[in-house]
């Protein structure tokens, strides 16, 4: 249910002492979204939208939620208050026909979404907490290199500059003309040469230094580079296992998809529907925290969409 | 050639996308583990991936070994012997034990001759 706002109109109270609030009605309320283009309010669990919205500017104003309101230079100013998207939202919050999906992440996401855990959760805190102490690998090795580079052709410049100031006296000598400033940019630039040349034994030799340590800094990068790899492993476990407890639910979901809009499935594989099928489906099995942003049309309304659903939806 | 090692998950797949994009210059390649030409373009490529990863990624340099001038001979007929023992069971030490054979522990820390 949407409604419009007037400028200067105020919304009025939706209750009234005394008077008894269904749960239905409770939890709309609760996960109820205000959405704002240009001058106009809507609110609520189901809103529908004119289609002249930019839905990536929509997308983008739920995902900045509540901040600057997002505008491109065609369409009104838009806005829009609700839970901070989760990541279920990167694939199931934008349904339109050109999306893609990778359906098992999306559906072992709605998962999380559900707060669901997986046995392989302590094992991965206690993964990340140890790849955490290890720090970050520390780049003085190549600060170090950066500054030998830096001197090495400050030495190979100031070699050219010296070349040319020998050149510069000589001519000056042979034509019997006043040497005094010629030989002094030499001197100058002789001295400057010899300054950056010793930089640079400096700066090497400081980077030898630091190279005899490479192999315990190497010992720690191999560390964390297996603790990597085990959190990477332990992730692909656990959104397994996610997908093979929410199969039947996701199943179930497909099969309820209106029959009228839903194009047949290609395949018996479950994980083989077309991506907007497949996005209402893990999005029905999952619990979305921001409202989903529905450009295609599956659903005749926002309100329909949302009761298929079971989370609040933008409409275009 | 230059071997290239990565140390990370990032470099490992840089890495990857590397060789895969310079075929050409790939002599090797290993998962983590790469062996480049030893031309400027390979050298370029590792340099890349040393910009990026900085100590996540090594580079060697390698030449061929020449068994003849790096080792003495002494440790080749060791290892031909050895391998070509009776007693498949009998480890280094013992079968060296009471031979002119030299013995692992001073092999361990001697290092080989420089290249010439």
């Amino acid at each position: 249910m949407s409604e419009e706002d007037r400028p200067g109109h105020s919304m009025s109270k939706d209750e009234t002492p005394g008077e008894s609030v269904s749960d239905g009605e409770r939890a709309d309320r609760r996960a109820s979204v205000t959405c704002r283009v240009g001058r106009k309010r809507f609110r609520g669990v189901a809103i529908d939208l004119a289609a002249a919205v930019d839905s990536g500017a929509l997308v983008a104003a739920i995902r900045g939620s509540g901040g600057e309101p997002v505008a491109d230079a065609e369409g009104p100013a838009i806005t829009v208050e609700c839970p901070e998207p989760g990541p279920l939202f990167d694939h199931v919050g934008h349904l339109h026909p050109e999306m893609g999906l990778r359906t098992k992440t999306a559906l072992a996401r709605a998962g999380r979404s559900r707060g669901m855990e997986t046995p392989y959760d302590d094992e991965l805190a206690a993964a990340r907490d140890r790849l955490a102490a290890l720090g970050t690998p520390d780049r003085e090795r190549e600060a170090r290199r950066t500054t030998v580079e830096d001197h090495e052709q400050a030495v190979a410049a100031l070699r050219e500059q010296v070349a040319a100031a020998r050149g510069q006296l000589q001519a000056r000598r042979e034509a019997g003309g006043d040497t005094d400033q010629a030989a002094a940019d030499l001197r100058e630039a002789i001295r400057e040469l010899t300054e950056h040349e010793t930089a640079a034994i400096a700066a090497r030799q400081e980077l030898a230094a630091t190279d005899a340590g490479a192999r315990k800094r190497r010992d720690r990068h191999e560390q964390r580079f297996e603790l990597e790899d085990r959190i990477a492993n332990l992730e692909r476990d656990a959104r397994a296992w996610l997908v093979e407890q929410l199969g039947d639910a996701y199943a179930e979901a497909l099969d309820a998809l209106p029959e009228a809009t839903t194009p047949e499935r290609p395949s018996a594989d479950l994980f083989a529907a077309d991506p907007v099928s497949g996005a209402l489906a893990v999005a029905r099995v999952g619990e979305p925290a921001a409202p989903i942003v529905l450009d295609c049309d599956r659903f005749d309304s926002a309100a329909a969409a949302h009761d298929w659903l079971g989370c609040p939806v933008i409409r275009l | 050639m230059l071997l290239v090692i990565a140390y990370s998950r990032t470099a490992r797949q840089s890495l990857r996308n590397v060789c895969r994009a310079h075929e050409e210059t790939v002599l090797r390649q290993f998962g983590r583990v790469a062996l480049l030409r030893g031309t400027e373009f390979g050298a370029f490529q590792a340099l890349r991936l040393q910009e990026k990863h900085g100590e996540a990624v090594q580079i060697r340099r390698t030449e061929p070994f020449d068994e003849f001038g790096a080792v003495r001979s002494r440790v080749r007929e060791a290892a031909r012997a050895y391998e070509d023992r009776e007693q498949q069971a009998l480890p280094y030490t013992a079968f060296a034990s009471g031979t002119d054979h030299p013995d692992a522990e001073a092999m361990k820390r001697t290092e080989l001759f420089e290249e010439r």
